[in-house]
């Protein structure tokens, strides 16, 4: 049986590099795709991806398993990402807009889309940031809604709303195909 | 996240999109700075650190090891003696006297492999090097020596230091010195007989003292016995007059 991510970062802060690895190659791929189709770079989301691991090592000494570690994790994630909208994504600072210049809307996509799985791609790019982000908290990160309001920094009811509004949108793309 | 907004569809649309992970450069750099931070954690104020934390407990074990061999050394160091040979072991079963007690045998046990079998190991020496010198085995009186009386004498023949009493019997022939292991072979003995190999240990003089002492007493018969078998035993040795004459 494999350890909680919890006793594994209490390990780590203890000293134990090898527990930090063990939860690395855990969540390094659904953080990364958190990552990544949140920002739409490879190589910002390869530094933005580095940075929230930095801060994991930083913030270890800080660590308290009160809360689940993949809460503790995506909440950096989320910190992270909101500082590089901030600095001037120009796109996803209106979280719960949709963003100009939908790539749904677009020709180009629509031809792209023409596959299914092209078609889902752009659906999810196409959604208002906030409910990308919480579609992809729940998907990849494996998050609850009230564990996805807490990542945010909302309520539980904002996030199960934005949960909704990305999946019916979703399903409309599946649906469509 | 309640069960109703699960959307398996949507979900299996999005599992069946590209599972992106991040490059391998990127997940070493990750781990080494990890690593690294583990590593960097601040060292106690007095803990000795490098190299040097190995000072003490080496020192320690160079100090214990070398004690320990000092004192072994002491302990199994032979005595200087010349030409002394190890003694033979005394009889199996038979502890001797001025031996020191469970210690020794125990360090005996852990030095020999064959526990008590005394200078059978080579490259161990033999504990009595080290300790003073050993007495004789007790003597057993000749009137209570059983059937392997002679037992302990050829042992004492292979190579123990001689006693005064021995290196005037030095010059007994081969067949006195090998007539003890004939009597270890040998069957119960008469009295007589027994009487007669005890006199084998004597020395001529004194042999020939103990017959003109029986010539002296009368015991004639006893005494003719008793120098007939000198005669045997001592064709060249001169016998005085005194043990001749009735």
């Amino acid at each position: 049986m494999e350890a909680p991510d919890e006793q594994l970062m209490t390990a780590y802060r203890d000293g134990d590099a090898g527990a930090f690895e063990k939860l690395y190659l855990r969540h390094k791929g659904p953080l990364f795709r958190f990552v990544l189709r949140g920002v739409y770079q490879r190589s910002v989301a390869e530094e933005l991806f580095q940075e929230i691991w930095m801060r994991v090592i930083e913030a270890r000494e800080r660590y308290a398993p009160e809360a689940r570690f993949t809460t503790w994790l995506y909440t950096i994630a989320h910190n992270r990402l909101v500082d590089h909208w901030r600095r001037g994504a120009p796109a996803l600072v209106a979280l719960d807009e949709d963003p100009p210049g939908n790539p749904a809307q677009d020709p180009g996509r629509q031809v792209e889309g023409r596959e299914s799985a092209g078609r889902f791609l752009a659906a999810l790019e196409a959604l208002p940031a906030a409910q990308r982000e919480a579609f992809l908290l729940h998907e990849e990160g494996g998050l609850t809604v009230a564990a996805i309001a807490r990542a945010t920094g909302s309520n539980e009811e904002a996030a199960k709303s934005r949960l909704r509004y990305a999946i019916a949108k979703l399903k409309a793309a599946v649906d469509d195909g | 996240m309640a069960e109703e907004d699960r959307d398996p569809k949507v979900s299996q649309a999005y599992r069946a999109l590209e599972r992106e992970e991040p490059p391998r450069a990127l997940d070493e750099a990750i781990l080494a700075a990890a690593r690294r931070a583990v590593g960097a954690r601040p060292a106690p104020l007095v803990a000795p650190v490098g190299r040097r934390r190995w000072y003490f407990p080496v020192a320690a074990a160079a100090v214990i090891v070398l004690s320990a061999t000092v004192a072994l050394r002491i302990w199994y160091e032979p005595p200087e003696m010349d030409g002394a040979s190890p003694e033979p072991a005394p009889p199996a079963g038979q502890k001797r006297a001025d031996e020191p007690p469970a210690a020794r045998d125990e360090l005996r046990a852990k030095t020999q492999p064959g526990g008590s079998q005394r200078g059978v190991v080579s490259g161990v020496e033999p504990l009595k090097d080290a300790s003073p010198p050993l007495k004789e085995p007790p003597r057993i009186p000749e009137s209570k020596v059983e059937a392997p009386a002679a037992a302990p004498e050829p042992k004492r023949e292979q190579g123990a230091p001689r006693s005064p009493e021995s290196a005037v019997t030095g010059r007994l022939s081969k067949e006195s010195a090998a007539r003890p292991m004939m009597q270890q072979r040998a069957a119960p003995e008469p009295a007589e007989e027994r009487t007669r190999s005890a006199t084998v240990e004597e020395s001529p003089e004194r042999w020939l003292e103990r017959i003109a002492e029986l010539r002296r007493q009368g015991r004639d018969d006893e005494a003719d016995r008793q120098l007939a078998e000198f005669r045997k035993r001592h064709p060249d040795h001169k016998v005085p007059e005194a043990v001749l004459r009735r």
